[in-house]
């Protein structure tokens, strides 16, 4: 199959066909490896060989359980969902509790936090990025993560309902929630509102 | 490690390996939906046997019982089946969240859904006679049930406060035989202040019976009921059940 062809498939149609040949699950790993790596890194302090343990683990899991997917979910939430649990279970397993993570915050991101919570605009961008990640860093790690999937990932309501797998009223509670950690943490800085 | 390395190194892994059958997750999927089912079954006829147990409560004669309404509630409320109602509802709600849309709803709607399916098997069930067949089966089967969760049982078995149930052994023109909850024989007397309308009553019958204690063997009535549930205090089978001729207390 032409490289270009198969990168024009839906993830839908990549598992489709990996269940009948596996070698297009290759093309599926290739498509989310580097944005589940991203996700692991924003939201752990895994070092490098950590979170691609995590990944690693999260890419033969949807591949072991590829029948189980559920096609009226999107496949990146069902893929972000394994990756998800993979993480849970990975601090369970090393007991450790997430400080400084990864921040490669593009110019969107800040945007779009700058936005959210009415940020003077006039303040220094990469000043931001130090507060913004010193303030990720002390969040609660359930806030931190719907946060990181609003802001980060850009995922929707029923996006973050399917993988955390709670319900969308849940999910709105836990964003409006982490908003309201995130700005008590940032009233208590010196950024102006 | 390089993220294109990530990829190969975990094909390398699955190489020649197969992922798990589809009907290895439809199993799962329909015992899960299975196990709910039963909860929620269970569940309905913990129900039923708690509308059988209200519907046949003495709410006729509370006073006799108690001085407040509302002690009288609280007394005799069938906590042991409310129990093991929560218990299964609790259970088909873990269920149905672990199916695979079950976590796409809150927690108050499955359980409300719960109860109100659980309403609805629990009167098909306590219309079929399920209830009382439950209630009977558990006093006579788990003697722990009866003497710790029976409270009939123990309000009809205070003999010195005057309330005893009982079912009729013997019957004739003179005098009524009986055998109260606790497997004692006692001689029913008529007292003279007799107050409940007349009640007639054959071998088998289960009653309830107010009135005071002479002695150990004789009890005087000053109103004699029909006992309502309790099914299980009576011989077990109808057909043992001998009719002997008639007699009317006035």
């Amino acid at each position: 199959m032409p490289e270009l062809k198969v990168e024009n498939l839906s993830d839908q149609e990549l598992v489709d066909l990996t269940l009948k040949s596996q070698e297009n699950f290759l093309y599926l790993m290739k498509r989310y490896q580097q944005p589940l790596l991203f996700y692991i890194k924003r939201l752990s302090n895994f070092d490098p060989d950590q979170a691609e343990d995590v990944l690693q683990e999260t890419f033969i899991k949807t591949y072991y359980n590829l029948n189980d997917f559920d096609k009226s979910l999107k496949f990146s939430s069902w893929i972000y969902r394994i990756c998800h649990n993979q993480l849970i279970d990975s601090y369970r397993k090393t007991k450790t509790r997430p400080q400084n993570i990864y921040s490669n915050y593009n110019d969107k991101v800040i945007e779009g936090i700058m936005v959210d919570f009415n940020i003077d605009r006039e303040i220094d961008k990469e000043y931001l990025k130090e507060k913004i990640t010193r303030i990720m860093n002390i969040l609660d790690f359930k806030y931190r993560e719907v946060l990181i999937f609003k802001f980060f990932e850009g995922k929707d309501y029923k996006e973050m309902s399917d993988i955390l797998k709670k319900p969308m009223g849940t999910v709105a509670t836990l964003i409006s929630r982490a908003k309201k950690q995130f700005r008590e943490k940032l009233k208590d800085s010196d950024i102006k509102f | 490690m390089s993220e294109q390395n990530i990829s190969e190194k975990v094909f390398e892994q699955i190489k020649e390996k197969k992922p798990k059958p589809r009907w290895h997750f439809l199993i799962k999927d329909y015992v899960i939906w299975f196990l709910g089912l039963i909860s929620l079954l269970l569940g309905s006829l913990a129900l039923a046997v708690v509308f059988y147990t209200l519907i046949n409560n003495d709410w006729d004669i509370y006073r006799e019982i108690s001085n407040s309404f509302l002690k009288f509630i609280i007394i005799t409320l069938p906590y042991f089946w409310f129990t093991f109602l929560a218990l299964f509802i609790l259970a088909a709600y873990y269920n149905f969240k672990n199916t695979k849309k079950g976590y796409k709803f809150p927690f108050y709607k499955v359980i409300l859904l719960n109860i109100f399916f659980s309403l609805i098997f629990g009167f098909l069930f306590y219309s079929l006679g399920l209830a009382h067949k439950v209630e009977d089966s558990f006093n006579r089967d788990f003697p722990l049930y009866n003497e710790m969760f029976n409270q009939r049982k123990r309000i009809w078995g205070q003999v010195d406060r005057g309330l005893m149930a009982a079912f009729v052994v013997a019957v004739d023109d003179k005098q009524i035989v009986v055998e109260d909850v606790d497997g004692h024989n006692w001689q029913i007397l008529k007292a003279d202040n007799f107050r409940c309308p007349p009640l007639p009553i054959v071998e088998g019958d289960a009653l309830r019976i107010l009135g005071k204690k002479i002695d150990s063997q004789s009890f005087e009535a000053d109103c004699i009921l029909p006992l309502r549930g309790m099914r299980w205090m009576r011989p077990p089978l109808p057909d043992e059940r001998k009719i002997m001729p008639m007699r009317i207390i006035r």
